[in-house]
């Protein structure tokens, strides 16, 4: 919180905490779970600090309002305000983007996280249309043809 | 590897098998959807696996179905050359998650990835049956024995790697169909989450958070004309030096913004490896330039807009012809001329790249996840909910955690063992007998059971001071 509070006073002016937030629900279960991280530079060492907020009970559904709703909560309880966002980090759910889109900082996708569903799209290891398209492809057929000719 | 992970047996059957100058065994593991690198993982313990593979599947004491599970050296090809594409994804991957990564590294090493996908030939280890070396100190002295020959590390092991093309060549291996494919839908795939000309948010040639990051990094006005004109969308680096000058001009001139001069990570860390084993691990085509060293005079501040500005332009003039990329390392090297304040607080060095802090949060700290990843357990879950919630009843200075001798500790032991909350000992029972996640977690959340979760977590946090 002291340092929170020490950054915030530095940074008077412009927005200058990033956020990464991820929820998780387990199999099988309404319980939710979501866990929000705070991002900084380093005053001292001009590198990075990273303070984790905690893994919290998410009450409701995974959608936008309620994203929203425990992010604000969450951060105030730390004594900030949107106006601190310099940006926000998540996977590239919808129900993440609408959220973000709430609020007014840029939204960066989780790099980790596309790449992972790249790499299942192209094994064809998820079971949407589009592995499954993917799957067919990596099988061989006229549509790996296709795909080979470009 | 299902079968294997299914059946202890024949799983240390397995690993039980004596290969010649291959003496490491290991536990199994399997590629898990949600767990990230987890599918280069396992194609990688597979491929180091192969001499046994081979052997187990000639065995006399195989069923007749499980003898029909022959492998052959097609199949062999199919996973080293899986290997070879997964092998800079995952290399990203793991850059990714570093708690020093930022934004600007992780673009950088983004379209090098991309570079590297759109390349005719990619590296790819020989035949899994001729290893080099294995383990850390045979790896070493391996590498620095014969510094030149093209080798690939995988598994902990040394093999031996060469070039496979995309198209068949006289000379030269090409990669098998699956393989092209691969290719070709990661690269489809990347351009449409990293460079995605139809939606913005998925643009990271529009997102104002890197291109500004990018443009201070070193290299980077250069980097975003670079990839601007390879995408098609133009040089975004005017429109980003204005946005970056804007935002400068907001911070208050009596603001006391972080000053840099020691910066610590890259994204590139090597832990004590040695630069030549980070090659063999490396398959990313990266460009290295030398870095120029320029003296500049300090710059007069006036107003917060002129000093940004004039911040901007001395910056510029440092880094144009540096190697693009390891913005920390830069400030490292020229922390004498490069004191920017209004820059450095515009600047969003903080910006995360991924999500893995919060991975990371629910996946170790608590040990929420089960042993693969692959799901939660609840009941860590809530405790380390119930921890977080109830933080304040922890001491915050390690001095106030009392110590505990051997004796003392044992006696502490034998005290806990003997504790009985207020439930009876007949809902106890039930409570540890349930096996099934959603019945416990309705046990979960009665206020008995937070009451002795929260006891059992005291008492762990004691045992861990």
């Amino acid at each position: 919180m002291e340092l929170l509070a020490t950054a915030a006073d530095s940074y008077s002016g412009i927005p200058w905490v990033h956020v990464s937030i991820d929820l998780w629900t387990a199999p099988g279960s309404r319980l939710s779970y979501g866990a929000v991280a705070l991002r900084d530079k380093d005053s001292q060492m001009l590198g990075t600090v990273e303070k984790s907020l905690g893994v919290l009970s998410c009450l409701g559904r995974h959608n936008q309002g309620n994203i929203v709703a425990l992010q604000r909560e969450v951060l105030r309880r730390v004594g900030l305000v949107d106006a601190d966002i310099a940006s926000t980090t998540t996977d590239s759910g919808s129900n993440f983007r609408k959220a973000e889109a709430e609020v007014d900082a840029p939204w960066v996708p989780c790099a980790a996280h596309a790449l992972n569903v790249a790499v299942l799209r192209a094994l064809g290891a998820t079971g949407k249309s589009f592995d499954r398209r993917a799957e067919r492809v990596a099988r061989g057929g006229p549509a790996a043809r296709r795909w080979i000719k470009v | 590897m299902t079968f294997f992970e299914h059946s202890d047996a024949e799983a240390q059957r397995l690993t039980a098998i004596p290969v010649a100058g291959d003496h490491a065994t290991r536990g199994i593991v399997s590629g898990v959807a949600t767990r990230w690198e987890s599918t280069y993982l396992w194609l990688s313990q597979l491929y180091s696996m192969w001499p046994r593979l081979s052997v187990y599947v000639r065995s006399a004491a195989l069923t007749p179905t499980q003898r029909r599970r022959r492998v052959s050296h097609r199949d062999s090809d199919k996973i080293r050359h899986l290997i070879a594409i997964l092998t800079p994804i995952y290399e990203v991957t793991k850059a990714c998650q570093s708690t020093s990564a930022t934004l600007s590294d992780i673009f950088v090493m983004i379209v090098a990835l991309r570079k590297t996908l759109l390349m005719d030939g990619i590296v790819t280890p020989k035949v899994p049956e001729h290893t080099l070396a294995g383990g850390a100190e045979a790896i070493a002295s391996c590498l620095l024995e014969n510094p030149d020959k093209d080798v690939s590390e995988l598994d902990n092991r040394l093999y031996p790697c060469e070039a496979v093309y995309m198209a068949e060549r006289d000379d030269a291996e090409a990669l098998c169909n699956e393989a092209i494919v691969a290719v070709r839908i990661v690269g489809t795939e990347i351009d449409r989450m990293f460079f995605n000309r139809k939606d913005d948010t998925k643009n990271w040639l529009k997102n104002p958070e890197v291109l500004g990051e990018v443009l201070l990094s070193p290299g980077g006005g250069r980097m975003l004309r670079e990839v601007g004109d390879w995408v098609g969308t133009g040089d975004p680096a005017a429109a980003t030096e204005a946005a970056v000058l804007q935002t400068a001009a907001k911070l208050r001139p009596d603001s006391s913004v972080p000053v840099g001069s020691t910066p610590t990570g890259t994204t590139r860390r090597t832990d004590g490896i040695s630069e030549l084993r980070m090659t063999a691990r490396s398959s990313l085509v990266l460009s290295q330039a030398e870095q120029p060293v320029l003296r500049e005079p300090p710059v007069e501040a006036h107003g917060p807009h002129r000093v940004a500005r004039e911040e901007l332009a001395l910056f510029r003039r440092l880094s144009e012809g540096a190697a693009a990329g390891d913005a920390l390392s830069f400030r490292r090297a020229h922390q004498t001329q490069l004191s920017c304040p209004f820059l450095d607080a515009a600047s969003s060095f903080g910006a995360a790249g991924s999500s893995a802090s919060c991975e990371r949060e629910c996946s170790i700290a608590g040990r929420p996840a089960s042993s693969n990843r692959s799901s939660l357990t609840v009941r860590s879950v809530e405790m380390h909910s119930l921890v977080a919630a109830n933080a304040d009843l922890v001491p915050t200075h390690t001095i106030l955690v009392p110590f505990l001798s051997h004796e003392e500790a044992a006696t502490f032991r034998q005290i806990m063992s003997a504790f009985v909350p207020y439930v009876t000992d007949a809902e106890l029972e039930v409570y540890d007998s349930y096996t099934d996640e959603d019945k416990s977690e309705e046990d979960f959340n009665g206020p008995c059971r937070g009451t002795l979760a929260l006891s059992q977590s005291c008492c762990s946090l004691f045992f861990l001071f």
